[in-house]
């Protein structure tokens, strides 16, 4: 966009926007006084300058679109290499636009509270709000603020400031876009996006999702509507704008590393985020029954499946927690030790034996830790949901000593089993991706009437099994079959050494 | 002499298309280093890079001693001409040098005013830049780039649109900054601009920069510089 065409768009707007304004302002002012003589109520000064300032459609229809022209107006405008390079740095580029942005557009905010208190001429001059402020009907939006601001000239100054902050985070918001699109386009697109969306949110939104949209951060009656308060509006605005000025600190770098940082840490930050949606699921469908224990959230988060006692969601839970882990091991550890770092260590170990163990001893460690975290998480999420701080269970009639000797000790031999039996696959395929492959089938077996005698090693630290099975003939089994993995992989290894 | 431009291993694509594999270049101070290539062959991407506007996707670039991208985005003390500047159009060229000026606020009036000169434009017309003749905005891109004595200049296409008497200007002022001590790269399409200024020529072949071996010696220099006030 040329500046010279910019710069003719807005020779003559703010005559345009100064009359906008006074012609809804008394409209607005007609309106309150005929509906105030009809329901035979007091109005005063404020019914008329709260609500040209806080009126949604004004806002939407007229203030939004010029905020967006404006302030892609001062983006495209003053993003100019020769500004660039005197400033030093797009962090210094966009205060620099902060600022160009607000001298263009403080006349607006100037013009709008000037209108809003001149339309005041002619009413009931009062400090307090008015019968008709306090009464619920459908012209009036101002009675739900009545219950949070004890003044009018409050709400006026609350107002105000949520103006500045919404429109500053506009700006910056846009102005971050740009530096890291450098597209026209997208500024184009992204602002047209913004004011449909406001419009969606503003007229289909249910006012479940009212917070959702764009207007209730824009007006507070809306705010207070969406939110039934007007302090998370703020909170809300506010915290978007310091992420932002904290992100502006990492603009200018070259993120070409922390992305690959960033990206080595997805599956684990992935995998943490599903076991705390999974466990909080939980815990808020517990919470609903008054006697829930937060032992009861733990066994029911950690409940697997059985052969007959098998339900889908506590099934997929199971397998994103525990082979889940297992898939980590093997994309985050397994796969480099036996594909890649493997050999540079094994000549020096001297002994695949003694290489073996070097590592699996520390995923033992790892496993340890990670059952100590997962009964932590579950017990702070189920405090964090309401439930009771209590030292028995009402879901399951086994003692709790028992319960948790269940999930350590047999969730320990049961992972170090999946782990062993991925290395075996991993091992003698020479291919990581057989270790994935094999998790996904093991899921087979912990379906209905698969494992109906409890003995294929698979899902047997799944709580539910202590309903049938002693937790002692379950440590059996899965000591068992760790032997016999452990006997299997002393096999292989030897039999490398024969190569 | 220092190195004041230093390019190590720079590999970019642009939009799909490679521009430069493992390049590497390092550029002295007080020297006066020319670029060549085709359309579209990277050179104007290769200036953006050095000055911090686009990181490559791989290597490094440091420009007077601090790597672009860690500690500082864009290079302190640097002039530019890349892509047409953006003018207020509604603005006399001082006013205009005088917006930029204001920014880091280490010049005067006077000293606007005498690089306006300096570069062939009258300072005290109330001409608009919307009537300035394309010559007349690229003196005024020239200005920008050399009002606050900035040490590194990097030039696209510097000559562009200037007629005969305006280069000889120019390259006479291009001169003096290098026996000043700064540090000049360029781009020009023609040969004569190189032949003259650059000490070093590197034209972007597959991706890569290959010195381009200079035939200069003093009589083609003065021959084709004509005498300035300078």
């Amino acid at each position: 966009m040329k500046r010279e065409s910019v710069e003719n768009i807005f020779s003559i707007k703010w005559i345009i926007v100064g009359a906008v304004f006074y012609f809804y302002g008394a409209m607005l002012k007609s309106e309150i006084v005929q509906v105030a003589h009809q329901q035979r109520l007091h109005f005063n000064n404020w019914d008329v300058s709260l609500r040209l300032l806080t009126d949604p459609y004004l806002i939407l229809y007229f203030v939004v679109p010029i905020v967006l022209l404006l302030l892609v107006k001062s983006i495209l405008v003053e993003f100019d290499y020769q500004i660039l390079v005197r400033l030093g740095s797009f962090k210094k580029w966009i205060y620099y636009s902060f600022k160009n942005f607000w001298e263009i557009a403080f006349p607006l905010l100037c013009l709008w509270v000037f209108m809003s208190l001149f339309m005041a001429i002619g009413f009931p001059y009062s400090w307090s709000w008015s019968e008709f402020s306090k009464t619920a009907h459908s012209t009036n939006t101002l009675d739900q603020l009545v219950y949070f601001f004890n003044k009018p000239a409050s709400v006026f100054v609350a107002q105000l400031f949520l103006l500045l902050c919404i429109f500053s985070l506009l700006h910056i918001v846009f102005a971050v876009t740009y530096v890291l699109t450098k597209s026209k386009n997208f500024m184009l697109f992204i602002s047209v996006f913004f004011f449909l969306f406001s419009i969606i949110g503003f007229k289909l939104f249910p006012n479940e999702f009212a917070f959702l949209s764009p207007l209730s951060f824009f007006s507070i009656t809306n705010g207070v509507d969406a939110f039934h308060s007007p302090i998370p509006v703020y909170i809300v605005v506010i915290t978007f704008f310091c992420l932002c000025i904290w992100f502006l600190q990492f603009l200018d770098l070259n993120k070409k590393v922390y992305v690959h940082s960033i990206k080595s840490h997805i599956p684990i930050v992935t995998y943490f985020s599903l076991c705390v949606m999974g466990i909080g699921a939980t815990a808020r469908s517990l919470v609903q029954s008054p006697d829930v224990t937060v032992w009861d959230v733990f066994v029911m988060s950690f409940a697997g499946v059985s052969a007959d006692r098998f339900a889908y969601i506590p099934f997929f839970f199971y397998s994103v927690v525990f082979f889940g882990f297992v898939y980590l091991i093997q994309l985050l550890f397994l796969s480099n030790e036996v594909e890649q770092l493997g050999y540079y260590k094994i000549i020096r170990f001297k002994s695949l034996s003694k290489w073996f163990w070097s590592w699996m001893t520390k995923l033992m460690g790892v496993t340890v830790f990670f059952l100590f975290m997962l009964i932590i998480l579950s017990l702070v999420l189920a405090v964090c949901f309401g439930a009771h701080v209590s030292f028995y269970m009402t879901l399951l009639s086994n003692p709790l000593h028992e319960v948790i000797y269940h999930f350590f000790v047999n969730g320990f031999l049961q992972i170090v089993f999946y782990i062993s039996l991925v290395f075996i696959f991993s091992w003698t395929s020479k291919e990581s991706i057989y270790g994935v492959v094999l998790t996904s089938m093991l899921m087979l077996f912990m379906l209905p009437s698969v494992n109906s005698k409890g003995i294929i090693p698979v899902g047997l630290n799944g709580i539910v099994y202590l309903a049938d099975y002693s937790p002692y003939y379950l440590t059996f089994i899965l000591v068992t079959m760790n032997i016999v993995s452990y006997f299997i992989i002393r096999y292989l290894l030897k039999q490398s050494l024969k190569i | 002499m220092s190195i004041v431009i230093s390019l190590k291993n720079v590999s970019k694509s642009y939009k799909g298309l490679t521009l430069f594999q493992n390049v590497n270049l390092d550029i002295e101070k007080g020297s006066i280093c020319g670029i060549v290539g085709p359309n579209g062959s990277g050179k104007s991407v290769l200036f953006k890079m050095i000055c911090g506007f686009v990181f490559p996707d791989e290597g490094s670039i440091v420009v007077d001693g601090v790597e672009i991208g860690k500690s500082k985005r864009f290079p302190d003390n640097i002039g530019i001409i890349i892509d047409r500047p953006g003018y207020i159009a509604n603005k006399t060229g001082f006013q205009n040098l005088k917006e930029l000026a204001m920014i880091r606020g280490k010049i005067s009036d006077e000293k606007i005013a005498e690089t306006m000169e300096k570069v062939g434009l009258q300072p005290q017309a109330k001409q608009k830049v919307k009537h300035y003749s394309l010559g007349m905005k690229q003196k005024l891109a020239i200005a920008q780039a050399i009002m606050e004595d900035q040490q590194i200049l990097i030039l696209d296409e510097p000559f562009n649109a200037l007629d005969a008497e305006s280069v000889n200007n120019i390259r006479h002022l291009l001169l003096s900054f290098k026996s000043e001590g700064r540090t000049i790269l360029l781009t020009s399409h023609n040969q004569e601009d190189i032949d003259i200024l650059c000490d070093r020529v590197f034209r972007i072949n597959k991706y890569q920069l290959e010195p381009v071996a200079l035939v200069k010696n003093e009589s083609s220099t003065t021959h084709h510089l004509k005498p300035n006030s300078f």
